[in-house]
């Protein structure tokens, strides 16, 4: 580990003269950061939110930490306020907030990104990469994940479902230590040519000509708002789903498609909550292990879903229990006794990133039919497992309070049906908004995540998703800006000359 | 004079119930969003409405002297009627904190920590509410707006028979809580308490006072670096 060359105050207005500019420090602007400044170039990184070091995490409680470290504080909303959206905004992004699981892309998934916009990755180059990324960050398979996440096994195993404990990016040190890529790259990366600026926004894109040639970042303290120039040879953009369409979209640029905000998807997720006789206390256990892929692409060949064993803190379980004030409470009284699932849809990329007259963005997404069909059936897959598994009563995530007492009860589910508004859906996976692609007729990027519009312009983080992955997204994007990466300093004489 | 006087009382009731029309509007619409410039389309309606005001009483009266009374005098009054419809609008904190007390009523006499616990739980809110997007942060307070108001009180007791005229900041705590039970219980429409539930539920929980009623540690740190 070397010391991190970080700034996040500053006294007046500055111009940096970098070969490479990167908005956004997580998963995909953190991999590109790190082999860029190893190479040699140097790289400024710009981040909107906060620098926490793993001091500051430890002398506070878990939620005090992800209310400071969650993108508006966990409430991102769409337009029609039925979907909650969860993102990262501090310095390693959403890698610093998430579970930590690690899936390669499935087969399935890629074949559909071939068909649609003709992405151009081979099977072997994807899959030398992916074992690369892995290394770095020590994906592992989970072991000893706790009672919680061994009830989703027993319901599976007793169903005849298919199921196994998912791999993640941990140690095995103090009983299981996440990674994300403030330790596995940042922290790794040569300071004298990483540097990163935490708490600046970076707010306009300077186009000349057909390239990029600057950057203005902003930083607000209590009494002035002091600027960042940038001058920059490359500029990447890797500030996350939505944020990267919105600045897109602000500046107008690399949109001669049309693409740029659209086929969003969020694998919208709901959860399912089961009481069991006796104490399971979840909050020993690791956040997330199980995952049950019986309905998912890659046993179905058609996207579906996957289903996940999840800890849930009581902030999170008071919204996914039904009730208000004491019944509510009720619910929480019986949080120790209580294990959770989550339904996860690989859902059709339909959702919008526009502008509204503030210049900010506004995510237009509800869940199709066809999508509500399939939460629906989740919800009941996972009731089942849980009674399966000997479960008292199932707690659906239904607006509408829905407690099941018996594997007889299951028709509740259907009753409810899917219309507009009809579960508590979340989602920790945006995907999409600048699509990859072939040409600048069906995508914003190239398969090396390079603009089709701008030659110095490259977008590396899930908004190039052409559609969503089916499974947690985290190594792939990872991966994919590990191989822009590489194709970056392939190029490096022409773009620098 | 009448029409003088009955034109500026008119002006401050059309600035008030512009503010409040504008916001149902967006409800009614069912689109619980918007783009934050309210201010241009009150502008927009102010200058309308006082061009045609003038006209009429000119029109009535022939005496330009009045006309011109009126015209700057009426605008005034106009956005007296807009400030003060955005006051109550701005009332959102107090809403909240009215849910908060009714939804966590304090059940242990002994409870020492209970106030400094729903002061907490306020904060947390309050800081959310702070750190959203303005178009959503809008939503809400169109949200609260509505949820507080007579109209809505009125008509959603009358549902359950009950005649209850009155703001909801004003209702007795039980008549509070009944009140958030009759919507939360109307399909179709029970996302409005079921967000401002969520809202409330999650600061409370997130406060590290309400954990030891429920047996929660918030330990992380073996879990370490978030998770």
């Amino acid at each position: 580990m070397t010391a991190l060359n970080i700034q996040t105050t500053f006294d007046a207005d500055e111009t940096k003269n970098v070969d490479v500019c990167i908005i956004g420090t997580g998963a995909g602007g953190a991999v590109v950061g790190y082999h860029l400044a190893q190479a040699g170039l140097k790289v400024l990184m710009l981040e909107k939110g906060d620098y926490y070091s793993h001091d500051d995490i430890k002398s506070e409680t878990r939620e005090e930490n992800l209310h400071k470290l969650w993108k508006n504080r966990g409430a991102q909303l769409t337009k029609l306020p039925l979907l909650a959206i969860t993102q990262g905004e501090c310095v390693g992004g959403s890698t610093i907030i998430n579970y930590g699981i690690c899936f390669r892309i499935p087969n399935e998934t890629l074949d559909i990104w071939k068909s649609e916009t003709g992405v151009e990755f081979s099977q072997d180059e994807l899959g030398k990469e992916y074992s690369e990324v892995e290394k770095q960050i020590q994906v592992r398979q989970i072991t000893d994940a706790g009672t919680s996440h061994e009830k989703l096994e027993i319901g599976c195993k007793a169903l005849g479902y298919s199921g196994s404990w998912m791999y993640k990016n941990y140690i095995t040190d103090e009983g299981g230590i996440k990674q994300n890529v403030l330790l596995s790259y940042l922290e790794k990366a040569k300071p004298e040519n990483l540097e990163i600026y935490a708490n600046c926004k970076a707010t306009k894109i300077i186009k000349n000509g057909d390239k990029i040639s600057g950057i203005q970042a902003v930083h607000t303290n209590l009494n002035e708002t002091i600027t960042i120039d940038v001058k920059s040879t490359i500029l990447v953009i890797s500030a996350g789903t939505i944020a990267s369409s919105e600045l897109l979209l602000q500046n107008k640029i690399a949109n001669s498609s049309g693409y740029v905000g659209t086929h969003l998807g969020f694998h919208p997720a709901s959860s399912v909550i089961a009481q069991f006789d006796h104490v399971i206390d979840g909050q020993n256990d690791l956040s997330m292990a199980y995952h049950c892929n019986h309905f998912g692409i890659e046993k179905t060949h058609e996207p579906g879903m996957m289903i996940e064993s999840i800890f849930i803190p009581p902030s999170t379980f008071s919204a996914a229990t039904p009730g208000i004030g004491k019944e509510n409470a009720e619910f929480l009284e019986k949080y120790d006794h209580s294990a959770v699932a989550g339904v996860m849809i690989q859902d059709e990329a339909h959702g919008t990133v526009s502008l509204n007259w503030s210049k900010d963005a506004v995510v237009d997404y509800t869940l199709s039919d066809n999508d509500g069909k399939k939460l629906l059936e989740g919800l009941k897959a996972i009731a089942k497992i849980f009674f399966a598994a000997g479960a008292k009563k199932v707690i659906t995530g239904h607006i509408q309070k829905t407690i099941l007492e018996s594997i007889d009860d299951l028709h509740i589910i259907d009753e409810r049906g899917f219309g507009l508004g009809s579960f508590r859906t979340a989602s920790a996976h945006p995907q999409g908004g600048n699509r990859m692609g072939a040409t600048k007729k069906n995508s914003v990027v190239n398969s090396n995540c390079r603009s089709h519009d701008i030659k110095n312009l490259y977008i590396c983080d899930a908004s190039v998703f052409p559609t969503p992955l089916g499974v947690n997204p985290q190594l792939t994007v990872m991966t994919i800006a590990s191989l822009a990466a590489k194709k970056i300093l392939e190029q490096k004489t022409d773009i620098f000359g | 004079m009448l029409y003088l006087v009955s034109s500026l009382l008119i002006g401050y009731g059309i600035g008030f119930f512009t503010v409040k029309i504008n916001y149902l509007l967006v409800i009614f619409l069912g689109k619980l969003w918007s783009s934050g410039n309210a201010q241009r389309r009150y502008v927009l309606v102010g200058g309308i409405v006082t061009v045609m005001y003038g006209a009429m009483i000119f029109y009535q009266t022939n005496d330009f002297v009045l006309t011109l009374v009126f015209v700057a005098v009426f605008p005034v009054l106009l956005v007296s009627g807009i400030k003060h419809a955005m006051h109550r609008f701005n009332q959102y904190i107090d809403v909240l904190n009215a849910l908060i007390q009714s939804l966590f009523p304090k059940e242990d006499p002994n409870d020492d920590q209970h106030e400094a616990l729903l002061a907490d739980t306020s904060k947390i809110s309050q800081e959310m509410l702070g750190s959203m997007r303005k178009s959503q942060l809008e939503s809400l307070k169109i949200l609260f707006f509505f949820f507080d108001s007579i109209f809505a009180v009125f008509f959603i007791s009358l549902i359950k028979g009950k005649l209850r005229f009155s703001r909801f900041i004003n209702l007795s705590k039980e008549d509070q809580v009944d009140y958030m039970h009759i919507w939360a219980a109307i399909e179709g429409l029970n996302l409005g308490p079921v967000a401002l539930k969520a809202l409330i539920g999650y600061s409370y929980y997130t406060s590290h006072l309400s954990w030891d009623k429920i047996g929660y540690r918030g330990e992380v740190l073996r879990r370490s670096y978030i998770n």
